[in-house]
């Protein structure tokens, strides 16, 4: 079919522009090290030359961060928008983000040392979207309007932070300054060899999307329908919240909460392929979320001679107005 | 009548001895003797000036050095405050005048003694951060003055605490770039207290300790040094202009940063930081206690080579909340020790410990 | 095909009740009755969604409670009154998602699916329209897409609760003569429910009627004053 055929050509320049985006962002810093350096840097380290340091420990991983931020917040936005029916979803805007949030802050202010290791972050970041996932299903299974989920979405948020607040106030001031700098959200935290493990989750996330993939072309006909044709709403939904707990689990408790990106990449790629295929959309969203990301923090590194720009703004500067025009979309 | 008499032969001797030396300042103690302006020698945000018997502050807006405001310091008059300033806290209690504060922002950030014993004997209150600070507590207490850091532009609900008596002064120390200039501001504590004389014989002391210390024995060998650490993805370093970058070439330390100019700092990215950090031997001020909290929020900090030499001012955050503003000379003396000292014992640090 | 006995029907308390009846393959049956008289109650029983009281109810043999959620797409399909249309999915990818129960775990779509899914949009006659987005089809053309979709669910039994609600006359009338025609050409089992006496008589159907005692009977042949008589005037 023509379509098919389309969608397939979009999807392989996409994936052809990914190494190119990489290696722009790879070429974008401030320090100039070359293709030679970083090469040198991941085959034969030599850790007394710094300026392969700044390659493997900074460098490199901020480009492959980017790539699996994007990638992996894009399709847990997806998931979300398939999983509401809501153009709007998103981990961040549905306050998933938030559940992470409220779990390593919990850890990181009651400074119990298991839960500082990376997996501790992990796991806590990963409850807490689980389980912000389940009361966000929860509340949309008693509001009907796509604006009034948000709205919860957006309770959820301010309940996290008045509580955060008060988590505030019992604890020390240098753990405070760690929770605080955390929930900037930054895409340079990320260690080298914390990327192994990184990926891997990411990678489970992306496979289980895909292997969901019917059940989710199924969900967009609705609850009723899919049923009647042999689907299991409710272990569906559990799987949904699982994957999307995984990928934005993962992404937070490394990056901090980034704003915006699994609300407006989902969009872009349904714009660009209309089509609500599940396969092409995960791939899609993946790709591009992982080359949106890539470019605007490529943008950031252009920009640091100049001024340092924390990634959520920018982010926010492009979700925010995407938000707003879907709404106006919506309520005509 | 012979009330104002008196006041107005005051106010002429007053005037008459402004033409001696200010430095004779220590020979004039009773309270009853004439005003001068008092001398600042290196503070450039407020003035201290005469208005008949009483003092003028003026305080100058650090960002366009435009004057602020103008407050009469009445001598002899009562000043209970409210201080959400560490530094007035300090300066207070050097000139041990804890009892003229009656309110704090939070119990847990102070340091003097005497001023925890006052807290705790509910002698001070707590109002914390400015915020969220209560006007109806702030007007039932006995404070007619609060003096606040200034972070920020305008003291919130000012215009309605003055209506009621209450004055604000916004205590910009911290933003003095000469050491010393930060230690004058005493002189703002000393005229409020009634305790003038003492805070210029003080900063007269500090000053002299201060210039004497000075590290002049300039090598090659000099140690390099790094200030700072990222704020989100933002490493502020301070410029050699500023408040640290002076104390740091006083105390005889090659700053990686000496070159960069204003009175704040620069911004910089990690990767700048390494790259320009590749022989630097000590990273003091890294704004942790404990290396392991440095990781958790800079994880690439330990690339850096002076990672294994990293010295914080947190041998007690409140003490030296408290005191350094008002004994740079101290923070001097530290900064030399660590820069210099071969075997150097923690136990001679004022402020400042190694972070491990 | 379906065969029922000594049905009962409800939430909680019996609402209708069905002594006897064998829905052929071959036929349309038109179910009708006045508003809230249970006719939806009765499809969703039928349908496996509400549990039925006491009874029993057989679809190709089987009894209806003791077939498994996931192999109800095989022997039934339904379709709703409206379908809000999806953004950015086409009529053929919309009917296509009736062939998921047959398909692979990706939904790969073999050549026996696809020849499914042709034939059972150009049934409804809406071949022309099959790589539109659904968004931008009329009512009617969205609910043939609809009944497309069960046919190319390839069951014998297919439900449809009031499919022509929300249509005009002419829309109306064309669903009913495309139902008819699939119910004779495929040799379908096809039970709609409607409360527009009018359509029904044109129709020219058997009957399900909901009489005024509750319950549901079989009429070959009836006037329009006699569906008012049994259904409506109390």
């Amino acid at each position: 079919m023509l379509t098919e055929r389309k969608h397939t050509l979009i999807l392989i320049i996409l994936l052809v522009s990914l190494p190119v985006f990489a290696l722009l962002h790879l070429n974008s810093g401030q320090i100039d090290l070359g293709i030679g350096t970083m090469i040198d840097s991941m085959f034969s380290f030599n850790n007394e030359n710094m300026n392969e340091v700044i390659a493997r420990e900074i460098r490199i991983p901020r480009m492959l961060t980017a790539l699996l931020v994007g990638g992996s917040l894009s399709i847990g936005g997806l998931l979300m928008q398939t999983l509401f029916r809501n153009p709007l979803a998103g981990p961040y805007v549905l306050g998933i983000n938030s559940g992470s949030s409220l779990f390593v802050a919990f850890t990181i202010m009651t400074g119990v040392t298991f839960f500082q290791s990376d997996l501790g972050m992990i796991i806590n970041a990963l409850i807490g979207a689980f389980l912000f996932g389940l009361l966000i299903l929860f509340f949309a299974g008693m509001v009907r309007n796509q604006i009034s989920l948000l709205l919860v979405g957006i309770m959820l948020g301010s309940f996290t932070s008045a509580f955060i607040s008060i988590l505030e106030t019992m604890s020390h001031a240098e753990e405070l300054k760690v929770y605080m700098l955390w929930s900037l959200g930054s895409l340079q935290k990320v260690e080298f060899h914390q990327l192994g493990i990184i990926s891997l989750i990411v990678f489970l996330g992306l496979i289980g999307a895909l292997l969901i993939s019917k059940q989710l072309n199924l969900l967009v006909l609705g609850e009723r329908e899919a049923k009647s044709l042999g689907l299991n709403i409710k272990r569906i939904r559990y799987l949904i919240i699982g994957i999307t707990a995984l990928l934005t689990g993962v992404i937070t408790a490394f990056c901090g909460p980034i704003a915006f990106v699994g609300l407006a990449v989902p969009n872009m790629v349904r714009i660009l392929f209309k089509t609500q295929h599940h396969i092409v959309l995960i791939t899609a969203s993946f790709l591009l979320g992982a080359i949106f990301v890539m470019s605007v923090d490529a943008i950031l590194q252009l920009l640091e001679s100049w001024m340092v720009i924390p990634i959520n703004a920018i982010t926010s500067i492009i979700g925010a107005p995407i938000v707003v025009i879907i709404v106006f979309r919506r309520l005509r | 009548m012979r009330f104002y008499l008196l006041i107005l032969l005051g106010f002429l001797l007053g005037c008459s001895s402004s033409k001696s030396s200010p430095e004779n300042g220590e020979e004039i103690v009773s309270s009853e003797a004439p005003l001068a302006p008092i001398e600042i020698k290196y503070a450039s945000h407020f003035k201290i000036d005469t208005a008949g018997n009483h003092y003028l502050l003026q305080i100058y807006d650090p960002n366009d050095g435009k004057l602020e405001k103008e407050i009469v310091i009445k001598q002899g008059h009562d000043y209970k405050f409210i201080s959400l300033s560490a530094t007035t806290n300090g300066m207070a209690s050097i000139l041990s005048q804890q009892s003229s504060i009656v309110g704090v922002s939070n119990h847990v950030e102070l340091y003097d003694p005497t001023l925890i014993e006052l807290y705790e004997n509910n002698e001070i209150q707590e109002y914390g951060d400015k915020s969220s600070y209560s006007i109806e507590k702030i007007v039932n207490s006995e404070a007619n003055l609060i003096i606040d850091s200034g972070f920020g532009q305008e003291f919130p609900g000012e215009a309605k605490l003055k209506k009621l008596g209450v004055e604000v002064i916004p205590l910009y120390d911290w933003r003095e770039t000469h050491p010393l200039g930060k230690a004058e501001w005493i002189k703002v504590i000393g005229i409020i207290t009634g305790k003038t004389n003492e805070a210029i014989s003080f900063f007269q002391n500090v000053e002299k300790r201060y210039n004497e210390q000075i590290y002049r024995k300039h090598d090659d060998q000099s140690v390099s040094v790094l200030s700072g650490n990222l704020v989100g993805d933002i490493w502020y370093a301070p410029t050699g202009e500023s408040y640290m970058g002076k104390l740091i070439k006083d105390a005889g330390g090659k700053y990686v940063y000496q070159s960069s100019t204003g009175s704040g700092s620069v911004s910089l990215t990690m990767e700048q930081v390494l790259r320009d950090n590749k022989q630097t031997d000590i990273w003091i001020n890294p704004g942790f206690s404990e290396k392991n909290k440095i990781l958790s929020i800079n994880p690439h900090a330990k690339h850096l080579p002076c990672f294994k030499q990293v010295y914080c001012y947190s041998a007690n955050m409140n003490k030296y909340w408290e005191r350094s503003a008002a004994e740079p000379h101290l923070v001097l003396e530290d900064l030399i020790q660590i820069f210099h000292s071969n075997n150097l014992s923690e136990s001679e640090l004022n402020f400042y410990t190694e972070v491990d | 095909m379906i065969e029922i006995d000594k049905l009962h029907i409800g939430y909680h308390s019996t609402i209708l009740e069905v002594n006897r009846l064998d829905l052929k393959n071959g036929q349309l049956y038109i179910l009708i009755g006045r508003n809230g008289s249970g006719k939806s109650t009765f499809l969703k029983s039928l349908g496996g969604e509400i549990p039925y009281l006491s009874g029993s109810a057989r679809i190709e043999k089987k009894e209806i409670s003791t077939i498994s959620q996931s192999e109800i797409p095989f022997l039934l399909s339904t379709v709703r009154s409206s379908f809000n249309h999806i953004d950015y999915m086409s009529v053929y990818n919309y009917v296509a998602m009736g062939r998921s129960p047959y398909t692979n775990a990706f939904g790969k779509l073999r050549e026996e699916d696809k020849s499914a899914i042709e034939k059972a949009i150009t049934s409804v006659g809406i071949i022309h329209l099959k790589d539109r987005f659904t968004s931008e089809l009329s009512d009617g053309e969205r609910q043939l897409a609809s009944i497309a979709k069960a046919i190319a669910q390839g069951t014998n039994v297919i439900l449809l609760d009031e499919p022509t609600a929300y249509l005009d006359y002419l829309n109306r009338m064309n669903i009913l003569n495309v139902l008819k025609n699939i119910a004779q050409d495929q040799n379908k089992c096809i039970v709609m429910s409607s409360h527009d006496i009018d359509i029904a008589i044109e129709s020219n159907c058997e009957f399900l009627v909901v009489t005024k005692n509750q319950k549901i009977e079989l009429f070959k042949e009836l006037s329009k004053e006699g569906i008012l008589e049994l259904a409506f005037t109390s």
